[in-house]
């Protein structure tokens, strides 16, 4: 139980980190987006008025759907609120996992798949990443998803033995 | 069960592909010691001649590490042909858990070790925000799989007293 208040600090501090990420960085993107010229400092090498708007626009997104992430670590913290106080097998912490798989991929869905498509297309001036790089993010994000809903499945399979044994005794 | 079976096929994709990237990894770091001539490249714009032993040593590290997480990953198969045998509340399944658990924090360990030694021997000193949230993610992950031993053992034992009392 220890390693579990250890993990659930660790994970409320993910999530203000993500916050603060997104409070810093969505209003900094928007000011890219409309008062380029108010930004006088360069990114990744490049001055703020020359980046192209459909790149600005892809990194607001990504920005935004630091949201998925935040969600999905709430949701996490509030599971593990239900192992520490001994609630295993209660169908929020299914419904909970469940969540939790599904904004795992809808993040990453909002986020990178549609860099992966601009970068498919054309040439990026900052957004890039090598071939590889995006296969294993894509392949071990969407594999952290899919644990988390197959997770889900067995923490109902466990509630349903525990009626079970609720109901013999 | 078919979430089941896409997410075994993910990580056996993800598993061949980083055990591929070993392939090449530990040879070619072999070969900087024994025979650093050969490589034709430069690596951060230093030929391999020039790079320290040191330097060296601390990429040996990290690979150690990348090592370990490659090792959690081949556990976890093994533990998701488990859960397809119906084999979930089990014994291996839960020294499994603990196992990856562990293999994580030991990669973490040395490739976060073995970075930050690598930045100070070449007086490379920052404060990243990305690698802060990596390695906070890393830990939690690691720590989420001995949580997830431990609850699955007392899944465990709730199931053993159900088939006691039936």
């Amino acid at each position: 139980m220890k390693r579990l208040s250890l993990l659930k600090r660790f994970i409320d501090i993910l999530r203000i980190l993500l916050i603060a990420g997104v409070i810093i960085g969505l209003p900094f993107c928007l000011l890219l987006l409309f008062a380029p010229q108010s930004v006088s400092m360069d990114i990744l090498d490049v001055p703020a008025s020359d980046l192209p708007t459909i790149e600005i626009i892809l990194i607001t997104t990504m920005v935004a759907s630091l949201y998925f992430a935040i969600l999905a670590l709430r949701l996490l913290s509030n599971t593990l609120v239900y192992f520490r106080d001994g609630y295993f097998f209660e169908s929020e912490v299914a419904l909970n996992f469940n969540r939790i798989g599904k904004a795992i991929i809808a993040g990453y869905m909002t986020s990178s798949l549609p860099c992966i498509v601009y970068q498919t297309f054309t040439t990026p001036v900052i957004i890039s990443d090598s071939f590889t790089d995006w296969l294993t993010d894509t392949l071990f994000t969407l594999a952290l998803g899919l644990f988390f809903i197959v997770l889900s499945e067995v923490f109902l399979a466990a509630k349903r033995m525990k009626e079970e044994n609720d109901l013999t005794v | 069960m078919k979430r089941l079976s896409l997410l075994k096929d993910l990580s056996q994709i993800l598993f061949v592909l980083s055990l591929l990237s070993m392939f090449f990894l530990v040879p070619f770091w072999l070969l900087t010691f024994v025979m650093p001539q050969t490589i034709p490249f430069k690596i951060n714009g230093e030929t391999v001649t020039n790079i320290p032993l040191t330097t060296k040593l601390f990429f040996g590290i990290i690979i150690g590490g990348i090592a370990f997480f490659i090792y959690a990953l081949y556990i976890f198969k093994e533990t998701l042909v488990l859960f397809r045998k119906k084999k979930i509340f089990d014994m291996a399944v839960i020294k499994n858990f603990k196992l990856i658990g562990r293999c994580i924090s030991a990669g973490f360990v040395l490739t976060a070790g073995g970075s930050m030694l690598l930045s100070l021997s070449r007086n490379y000193i920052s404060i990243d925000f990305n690698f802060i949230i990596e390695s906070i993610f890393i830990i939690c992950l690691g720590l989420f799989f001995f949580v997830l031993g431990e609850v699955f053992q007392m899944a465990k034992n709730i199931k053993e007293e159900n088939d006691l009392t039936v």
